[in-house]
């Protein structure tokens, strides 16, 4: 079975490790930031352990305040906003598959690269953290299937019974597939266009053999990755007791104590949008170029008979295997950090819970350390090549055509102050670390008999989360690879 | 639970200013002046690159990237925006001033090579 990977990935075209679209412009953090925050972080986690050793704490923090009969809500309404929303959706994607087929191969001048890795992939995934689940209502895919449903009677019932075991497995595969075209697959707007022409017809055949329901909850990963997002907003969206959908505000963050995790494959692909934004940070540095090209310990040299720095006509094949390997290890070795800590706070605690329920307790007070880690790395993309959607929706096809008067637009990309990255990096991580540990309190208070215990049981964690903050800093301060 | 919490926010606000104080590193004099003129050539020959993977250079400084290559193309630098006309075998040049701190790629349009990697640090 490992033969026959590496042969398969070696058979793929165009695979080579290339420059891929959009590399961010920031620079490595100084040396100082790291330590800096790496110290502040541990500190300020001791300040909330104290808090919490030292103080009564109600469980006020699952308070809503519902909104969604407001004047101005039932204003949009009138407008329709939710439907115009919708059909823009729709049009997205088409838009995103026709111009990659038909439009220009410079990825800089077609509508659909930046719109879906950018506008798409980060912007409405950030925004989704900050406003809620829109996603849920917006999925073209669940859009494009119901459109299907309603003209064909029993579309969307299904044909099999989604079986239980699988859980959130198909999305994990579909979300490692697609961060594997992110960062390896050098995609194109044709590629792109390809991609999710392909995407669109799985999500067909998938709520057409298992319905509608399972697939979108279970399957249709970029639906799963959402909703994971939509726990930290302050904006809920979703039915009250009556059956009825509601809005409700709520604090942020606080969506992450409403339940623990489903299912153990849903902790994996959590941890899995952690350690791939940790991957993609890691694989730019020299270090971990050395660690390959360099072969300081001779493995790959035993493997591959000579050098690797001699073998580099040959070999990049190889070293795309190797990466790939250490892309689908990663949310793994994530994991084995997470369960090995749980498993101390259990001991340390003598909990007669078990591991794995600990463990589905816990696992979304990682998320914000997740969010803010994706933020860091990648929102300077969003104003260096983000905003020239302006321009390209004029000229999706990259023809020079001029539709909206906007295609000479934004033709410059916005590159903030070095030192205004660097802050907001440090910063970010700061607020992301104590969020965690914060919510990993509650949630410690909620699960153990007594304050001590809860106290107890977060020294693990504590260190945890202080394990995953200084990866990522260290991931940001290091030295990056010329070419 | 309130009245403690004005003492656990400042003790977090003291540790924070404390840090920063003690570990940000002090400001010293430039060893040279910015606007140094720095020079660097890459040469593109039968596939084989030469030339610096990395360009380190501090913001302000005068910047001259030349090439020649035995293909055509379009020499282009990320983030800067400058693109030029490569004809094969005859020397291009870019010449700017580094403005714009980060990390920016050069690229070899048409053979569709990345060069090296322009990183611009803030003045202190």
């Amino acid at each position: 079975m490992f033969k026959l990977l590496f042969v398969l990935l070696l058979s793929l075209p165009g695979t080579a490790v290339a420059h891929s679209f959009a590399q961010p412009y920031q620079l490595p953090i100084p040396y100082w930031m790291y330590i800096y925050s790496a110290i502040a972080a541990l500190g300020l986690s001791f300040i909330i352990v104290g808090w919490f050793a030292s103080t009564q704490h109600s469980q006020g923090h699952s308070a809503t305040l519902p909104f969604g009969q407001a004047a101005w809500v039932n204003a949009l309404r009138k407008f329709r906003l939710v439907q115009i929303l919708q059909i823009l959706s729709v049009c997205s994607l088409l838009l995103c598959i026709v111009s990659g087929l038909i439009g220009s191969a410079d990825a800089y001048r077609n509508f659909n690269m930046t719109f879906f890795w950018l506008v798409f992939a980060l912007g409405f995934s950030y925004a989704t953290a900050a406003l809620g689940n829109g996603y849920a209502v917006l999925n073209p895919w669940l859009l494009l299937t119901g459109f299907c449903t309603a003209l064909v009677s029993g579309f969307g019932q299904g044909r099999l019974q989604y079986p239980s075991r699988l859980a959130y497995w198909p999305a994990v595969v579909f979300y490692m597939a697609f961060i594997w075209l992110e960062l390896l697959g050098n995609t194109r707007p044709f590629s792109l266009s390809v991609m999710l022409l392909t995407y669109t017809v799985l999500n067909f055949v998938g709520v057409w053999l298992i319905g509608t329901r399972d697939w979108f909850r279970y399957c249709e990963f970029f639906a799963v990755f959402m909703r994971l997002l939509a726990k930290m907003a302050p904006i809920d969206y979703r039915p009250d007791v009556s059956g009825e959908k509601r809005l409700r505000l709520r604090w942020p963050f606080m969506g992450l104590l409403d339940e623990p995790a489903e299912h153990f494959s849903l902790l994996v692909f959590m941890l899995f949008m952690l350690s791939s934004t940790a991957f993609d940070g890691l694989r730019e540095t020299v270090v971990w170029f050395n660690i390959f090209w360099r072969d300081p310990t001779g493995l790959f040299t035993l493997l591959l008979g000579e050098h690797p720095i001699y073998t580099y006509g040959w070999s990049r094949p190889w070293y795309l295997a190797y990466e790939t390997l250490w892309l689908i290890a990663s949310p793994f070795l994530y994991l084995g950090a997470y369960w090995l800590f749980i498993w101390l706070g259990k001991c340390l605690t003598r909990s007669p819970l078990s591991t794995y329920h600990l463990g589905m307790r816990f696992g979304f007070s990682l998320l914000p350390i997740v969010l803010v880690y994706h933020i860091t790395h990648y929102y300077t993309l969003l104003l260096s090549q983000g905003l020239k959607i302006r321009a390209l929706i004029s000229d999706p096809f990259g023809w020079g055509w001029d539709l909206f008067g906007t295609a000479y637009t934004l033709r410059m990309p916005v590159i903030p102050d070095m030192g205004l990255v660097w802050q907001s990096q440090v910063w970010l991580i700061l607020l992301g670390h104590v969020v965690s540990v914060w919510l990993a309190h509650i949630i410690a208070l909620q699960t153990f008999p007594n304050r001590r215990q809860a106290t107890l049981s977060q020294l693990p964690m504590l260190l945890l989360m202080m394990l995953f903050t200084a990866a990522g800093l260290w991931i940001l301060a290091q030295p990056l690879q010329g070419r | 639970m309130l009245s403690k919490a004005p003492i656990f926010l400042i003790f977090a606000a003291l540790l924070l200013i404390g840090l920063w104080l003690g570990i940000k590193p002090p400001q010293t004099a430039l060893e040279s002046s910015a606007n140094r003129q720095l020079q660097f050539q890459y040469q593109l020959q039968a596939g084989h690159l030469t030339g610096p993977t990395i360009m380190s250079v501090q913001q302000g400084d005068q910047l001259e990237i030349l090439l020649l290559s035995d293909n055509s193309g379009n020499l282009h630098l990320h983030g800067y925006e400058l693109i030029k006309m490569a004809n094969a075998d005859i020397p291009v040049q870019l010449t700017f001033t580094a403005e714009k701190a980060g990390r920016f790629e050069l690229e070899l349009h048409g053979p569709d090579k990345i060069l090296g990697t322009l990183e611009v640090y803030p003045s202190p």
